[in-house]
């Protein structure tokens, strides 16, 4: 056999064994994840739970990975995580569950809505729940036209627990309150498109509105990010190089503070312009500049514990027990409102956010089986020992 | 005898590497799906599995077969993506508008074949790289679709009073993807369509020399997979009986891998086959169906398969001597 030929076959062999090593690898990696879970907890037989998550990374993610991996355990079930599709695409979302669907599988947790109806229709046995969305195109039948069918109509449909308010007039009154409280009487507002997010339509039409009315200016109207960072040249704009704060009804700490701390550093923004805002990245220099001296002076974060109670709703299905006095519906989240130093150093000591450690977590297990009824649930998802003040 | 049954073997393997590689990643792909799963409790042989492994293929493999023409020109178009996701969109509106889904098919196929026969043509009238006109047409496609459901106030559209159900149903994709595949190599293997196409891949100017017209089989290769797109979008609307402003993306790329995962010959010439198409696409899907199912955690399967891809590759895009394998 030829010298060149020989070491193409070589060479196959040599990928084939390292990929079937590395299958072989993984595989068992998996086994021995299971292995460890079945022995932290005896009862991890009930089978699998299937959450379509809205996130990969970052440090929300892997609190809630561990803190639902634990609560799974608990309640006999193992966790499996697939990812939804990164623009929320229906068919993007079906595949993901589709592919990462295994026999063991006895509920889906998702917190992305688009493709729920196929993914339902597709899986009319399994019980779906949801988290971290508000259902908003989906959950009712007069929602928009990406809806062929209310979601709340289909008996496996389980409800949600948003992430903030479920209605974006609240999400409005919420920042509102608080600029008024600081005494702020220009500011910045920017948000998502409304195509994308109807709620934060809602927020910014609301705030608008609000502002007009108490004598708030917004200087240069309500600008539309298109899921592309602000750009600096924003501060640029008439009248905007000395704003009280800037108001970011979308994911503030990712699209706005890095571009605001870049402005500030140029000048072009005032030093003492607050960002108010919403969700959480543990990046030190982010963490250091939140409070009354950072340039982030009011952040909300939904709790990472949002995700038991849709892991409770799923098991009380499997079980055959939901409570007597359930019905479908979405509900808002608490929020950890921080807008001070010893808030955020509680948040990053003391809550699960810190270490993923299911010990710091606000509800713990024993917490959701206290529960008598889904009016108890909703109650201890709302409750003060899921508030940032129950850190101190 | 001996030395030369060796020489034989040594000789087809060296002539058919391409064919040991992607054949052979797809058998591999099967035997091990087929023996892992189960022992986790898995079968990839249930109906349910089989059924998601079609609707895994159907999009990405009627893609494949139609993108054969233009691939084995040796030129590729980058703008199917955004062609879907216009098309699905297209075909839902006018479906909710009209109670039919044949308006919308219809117009659709009007708008790829003028795409096609500027995609096609542009390239050798303007005498730029063929890529070109098709990364414009991917722009203006994107830029449309994301005035039209800024427009309609919503990131995704769903058909309302059409049933599409039978887009689901497994058996009408096989169906389908056979008579594409069929229809398909029968113009590329047994008509003049794809031998030009194949020779001008192989060599443009020779091609041109022997008389073959390559304005106009250009043209005829892009309208040949502009019909096929088509086809694949109404696939892709009927998976959930929607569209969205992000339908379609990245499925430029998915071809280029099921393609070049199949063996086919990115300079394309004369060992073009359609038959890349399909073996590529299943082999893809099988790994994205079948992973799951030997506990490989979702965000370890992405590097598997790119640990794979780059093993065929290595195998089937080397350059000889300097030229690209064709």
């Amino acid at each position: 056999m030829k010298s060149g030929v020989l070491k193409r076959v070589l060479a196959m062999t040599a990928a084939s064994v390292l990929s079937v090593t590395t299958l072989a690898g993984c595989g068992s990696q998996a086994a021995d994840t299971e292995g460890k879970s079945s022995k932290s907890s005896s009862s991890a037989n009930g089978g699998t739970i299937l959450w379509m998550s809205n996130l990969s990374s970052g440090p929300q993610y892997e609190a809630m990975v561990a803190y639902g991996t634990k609560i799974c355990e608990e309640m006999g079930y193992n966790l499996k995580i697939v990812y939804g599709d990164g623009f929320n695409d229906p068919d993007g979302n079906l595949t993901a569950v589709k592919n990462g669907m295994t026999s063991d599988v006895v509920g889906i947790l998702v917190s992305q809505d688009g493709g729920i109806q196929a993914i339902m229709d597709e899986y009319p046995d399994l019980p779906v729940a949801a988290f971290n969305t508000d259902m908003n195109s989906v959950f009712s039948e007069d929602a928009n036209i990406a809806s062929n069918a209310a979601v709340k109509d289909y008996p496996n449909f389980l409800g949600t627990i948003a992430d903030g308010h479920i209605n974006g007039a609240d999400t409005a009154k919420q920042n509102f309150d608080y600029v008024v409280s600081q005494g702020y009487d220009k500011i910045g507002v920017v948000t998502f498109p409304g195509y994308a997010y109807p709620n934060l339509q809602e927020a910014s039409d609301e705030i608008v509105k609000l502002c007009k009315e108490a004598g708030i200016e917004i200087v240069g109207g309500v600008v539309t990010l298109e899921f592309q960072p602000l750009d600096e040249s924003y501060f640029q704009e008439a009248d905007r190089d000395d704003l009280d704060a800037l108001v970011a009804l979308c994911a503030g700490t990712t699209f706005v503070y890095p571009t605001m701390v870049q402005a500030k550093g140029d000048k072009l923004c005032a030093a003492d312009t607050k960002l108010i805002t919403s969700g959480f990245d543990n990046d030190p220099s982010l963490v250091e500049d939140i409070g009354e001296d950072g340039t982030i002076g009011y952040l909300s974060i939904s709790p990472c514990e949002n995700i038991a109670y849709g892991l409770t709703l799923i098991d009380k299905a499997v079980k055959g027990e939901m409570y007597d006095d359930f019905v479908c519906e979405r509900i808002d989240s608490a929020e950890y409102v921080i807008d001070s130093k010893e808030d955020i150093d509680n948040v990053t000591s003391k809550s699960i956010l810190a270490n993923n450690d299911y010990n710091d977590a606000s509800v713990k297990y024993e917490d959701l089986q206290a529960c008598n009824s889904f009016e108890d649930l909703k109650a201890l998802f709302h409750s003060e020992q899921v508030m940032v003040d129950a850190l101190k | 005898m001996e030395e030369i049954k060796k020489n034989k073997v040594s000789e087809y393997l060296k002539t058919h590497i391409n064919d040991v590689a992607s054949y052979g990643g797809l058998i591999f792909c099967i035997l091990v799906f087929t023996i892992i799963p189960p022992f986790f409790g898995e079968n990839i042989w249930s109906q349910a599995k089989l059924a998601n492994i079609i609707s895994n293929v159907i999009v990405t493999a009627l893609l494949s077969v139609g993108a054969v023409f233009v691939y084995s020109l040796g030129n590729m178009d980058i703008s199917i993506g955004a062609q879907i996701r216009v098309y699905a969109m297209l075909i839902v509106l006018l479906g909710n508008v009209t109670g039919s889904l044949l308006p919308g098919i219809l117009i659709s196929a009007a708008i790829a074949i003028v795409i096609a026969i500027i995609n096609g043509g542009a390239g050798q009238v303007l005498k730029v790289h063929p890529i070109i006109p098709s990364l414009v047409f991917m722009m203006i496609l994107q830029g449309v679709s994301s005035i039209a459901y800024a427009k309609l106030g919503s990131r995704n559209i769903t058909l309302r009073s059409v049933d599409f159900s039978a887009f689901k149903s497994t058996g009408l994709m096989v169906l389908v993807l056979v008579l594409e595949t069929i229809v398909v190599s029968y113009l590329f293997y047994f008509t003049k369509f794809g031998k030009n196409a194949r020779a001008i891949g192989a060599n443009a100017l020779a091609a041109e020399q022997c008389g073959i017209n390559l304005l106009k089989f250009k043209v005829i290769s892009y309208v040949i997979m502009g019909v096929m797109v088509v086809v694949a979008a109404i696939f892709q609307m009927g998976y959930t009986g929607s569209a969205s402003d992000s339908t379609g993306t990245g499925f430029e790329m998915n071809v280029m891998i099921a393609l070049i995962l199949g063996g086919m010959p990115l300079s394309g010439g004369m060992r073009s086959k359609v038959s890349c198409a399909v073996v590529g696409s299943f082999t893809y899907s099988i790994l994205a169906v079948g992973l799951p199912l030997i506990g490989v955690p979702t965000n370890m399967t992405f590097l598997i398969k790119s640990i794979i891809f780059i093993v065929v590759v290595l195998f089937t895009c080397r350059k000889k001597n300097g030229v690209l394998p064709r």
